[in-house]
Parts: C-alpha cells; sequence; structure tokens
C-alpha cells in the first residue's frame, strides 16, 4: 500500500512555492524527490497546478479595490434602509388585511341580498335598475345605512389608494 | 428590489453607527485587496469553473468579511478567514447548481500567443479538463495545499475539516487526479 505522507512532503512544498524548484532547492532534497513516489506525486501535481494558476492570472483584469468597496458599503446601506422601513411595510400589509376582513365579513353578513343582486344583474332591466334605484333611495332615509355606506366606501377608497401605493412603490 | 430614495438611504446612512459597519478604512482594505484578490478570484474561478461566478462570488466574499471581520485579525488570520469564506460560498454554489455542469472557463476561446506553442495549449486544456472531472472538495484541498501552499492546520482552518482527516483527503486527492492526468497521458514533462 502507497504510504500517505512523507516527512519532506512539506519542504517540498515550500521549495516550489518560493520557486527555488528544482534549480535552485536542496540537491539533497532533489535527490529525495528522485527515489519518493510521495514526494515525486507532490512536485507533479503542485507543479501543474501552479502552471495552471499562473494562466489564469496572466491578463486578469480584477475589478478596482475602490469599486470592491463602495458596491460593499452601497450593499450595507440599502440594508440598513429595509431594515429600518420594515415596520412601516410591516404596518401596510396589516391595513390591507384588515380591510380585507371587514369586506369579507360585510359580503358574508350580507349575503342573501347579494346573491339576489347577482341574480337580478344577470337579468338586469329597466324594471331593475328603478327597483335598484329605489332601494338606495329607502337607505339613505335611515341615518345607521347611511354612516354604514359611506364607512364602507370610504374603506373601499382607502384600500385602493392603499393598493395603488404600494405598486407604485414597486 | 425595494429601491430607495435618496433622502432614506441618506437617513439610514446617519442611523449607522460612528464606528460604522466595517471595522476597516478604505486604505486598509485597498491594500489588503490588492494583496489578497488575485489569489481568491483564482480559487473561486477554478473551483466554479465559471469566471463570471468567481467575480459575484468574489465580490460577496469582500462584503462578508468586511462587515464580520474583527480589528485584531493579524493579516494571515484574516487571509485564512477570507478563504473560509470563499469556500462557504462556493459550498452554497454548489448547493444551489447541484446537478448543474458549469460553463467551462472560456480560457480555450483565447487566441495562443506566440509564446504559446499548440503542445502546451493542448496539455492545458487536457489539464483543465482533468480538474474540471475532480468533486469541489478535493479541488479546494489540492489548491489551497499545492497553489496557495497551506498547511494543513491551515486547510483545515479553511475548509472545516478535522486536521487529523486533511492528510489521507488530499493524499486520496492528488491520487484521484494522478489517475486521471495518467489516463489522459498527461505527465510532468508534457507542460513545459
Amino acid at each position: 500500500m502507497k504510504a500517505l505522507q512523507c516527512g519532506q512532503e512539506r519542504r517540498v512544498v515550500e521549495s516550489l512555492q518560493s520557486g527555488r524548484w528544482p534549480e535552485a532547492c536542496d540537491p539533497e532534497l532533489r535527490s529525495h524527490v528522485d527515489h519518493c513516489a510521495v514526494c515525486s506525486d507532490v512536485v507533479l501535481v503542485a507543479r501543474l497546478m501552479r502552471e495552471e494558476h499562473a494562466s489564469m492570472l496572466a491578463d486578469l483584469k480584477l475589478p478596482d479595490a475602490g469599486l470592491v468597496w463602495w458596491k460593499a458599503q452601497l450593499r450595507t446601506r440599502r440594508e440598513a434602509a429595509e431594515l429600518a422601513t420594515r415596520p412601516i411595510a410591516l404596518a401596510e400589509r396589516f391595513a390591507m388585511a384588515c380591510g380585507l376582513a371587514v369586506l369579507l365579513a360585510f359580503v358574508v353578513w350580507k349575503w342573501s341580498d347579494f346573491y339576489t343582486w347577482l341574480g337580478r344583474l344577470a337579468n338586469f332591466g329597466h324594471s331593475d335598475a328603478r327597483w335598484l334605484l329605489s332601494l338606495l333611495l329607502n337607505s339613505l332615509n335611515q341615518p345607521f345605512s347611511v354612516l354604514f355606506v359611506a364607512s364602507t366606501s370610504l374603506l373601499v377608497i382607502f384600500m385602493a389608494c392603499l393598493v395603488y401605493a404600494l405598486w407604485a412603490e414597486k | 428590489m425595494q429601491e430607495f430614495t435618496y433622502s432614506e438611504l441618506a437617513q439610514a446612512e446617519d442611523a449607522l453607527p460612528a464606528d460604522a459597519v466595517f471595522q476597516m478604512d478604505e486604505a486598509a482594505f485597498r491594500a489588503f485587496y490588492n494583496r489578497t484578490a488575485r489569489a481568491i478570484w483564482a480559487y473561486l474561478a477554478k473551483v466554479t469553473g465559471d469566471r463570471a461566478a468567481a467575480d459575484d462570488l468574489m465580490q460577496e466574499c469582500y462584503y462578508r468579511f468586511l462587515r464580520t471581520r474583527r480589528a485584531e485579525m493579524s493579516e494571515e488570520h484574516a487571509r485564512q478567514y477570507l478563504f473560509r469564506i470563499a469556500t462557504n460560498l462556493l459550498r452554497d454554489q454548489w448547493r444551489r447548481n447541484r446537478g448543474r455542469l458549469s460553463v467551462p472557463l472560456d480560457d480555450a476561446e483565447k487566441v495562443p500567443t506566440a509564446e504559446q506553442t499548440a503542445e502546451s495549449v493542448q496539455a492545458r486544456t487536457d489539464l483543465q479538463g482533468a480538474l474540471r472531472q475532480l468533486k469541489p472538495r478535493d479541488l479546494e484541498l489540492l489548491w489551497l495545499a499545492y497553489v496557495e501552499g497551506s498547511s494543513h492546520a491551515e486547510i483545515s482552518g479553511v475548509i472545516g475539516l478535522k486536521a487529523a482527516s486533511v492528510r489521507p483527503m488530499l493524499f486520496r486527492a492528488r491520487q484521484k487526479l494522478l489517475g486521471i492526468l495518467r489516463k489522459a497521458g498527461i505527465t510532468a514533462g508534457r507542460t513545459k
């Protein structure tokens, strides 16, 4: 079984790293490598990889340090701004969820009326328009209904503005 | 990505503490970058096999280094820490791209110069092909050991292995590469 290690392996790597191999290194080390399977494998692999490394770096143009620094700073500031505005974004989403919940509750509460209205809408005619108008006029006679219609209308307008604002922000 | 106005960015900047997030001034960073960038880029490019990915990963690497570096780090420790970050990024990249082959480095598209012979270009192409057959972990081990000249203790710190595991794993990686090279007929004499 091939030996896993040789005590001179580190010296061989250092010799390659410093550029002394093979001409300027210790002749004893060179002689050792000629007779050591582990160290000769190390030399072969290390030389090939270092040549590959040198080829990769030839004509390489890396970004300027200032650009890397600036991009890192910009990203840090963006992340800080996102962190700072996160509560506002959460509040917006919460308000939207509340509005949707109110709308859903209203629809469930007045489901039978909606169902009838949808049915009428399918066969909307002149008599239905008059029915709708009379329904609206009757509602306006009752203060509670006026308040309810007004608040529902305001809620719908608010939600529409909120959706628009979020869309415009994106 | 969310856009911010200049005033919001300025407010965020004011909100940052005076000693800021980076525990390194720009001049020190420039000097450190100039000493380490080529080595880090080569490491990332060789393991990913993709120059564009290496560019992005290098930026991410220095960003994370600036955000987490401790002021009392020595130069050697900082360099090792940078390679540790790079290795972790490579690991994440590999998990994201698992099963997808990377695009080979486009060096083969370069026109050979007068100094390069057809044989040396072919030898280099063969070597690149051989290296691509290695697993990322094996490539990392070989690169750190024989290109960066890292000791086994340093390699264990960068890759996150036990120090005692580095030697046998490095041996196996070396043997694997030698097997591939011998099958391809690449010997030491052919590359020079």
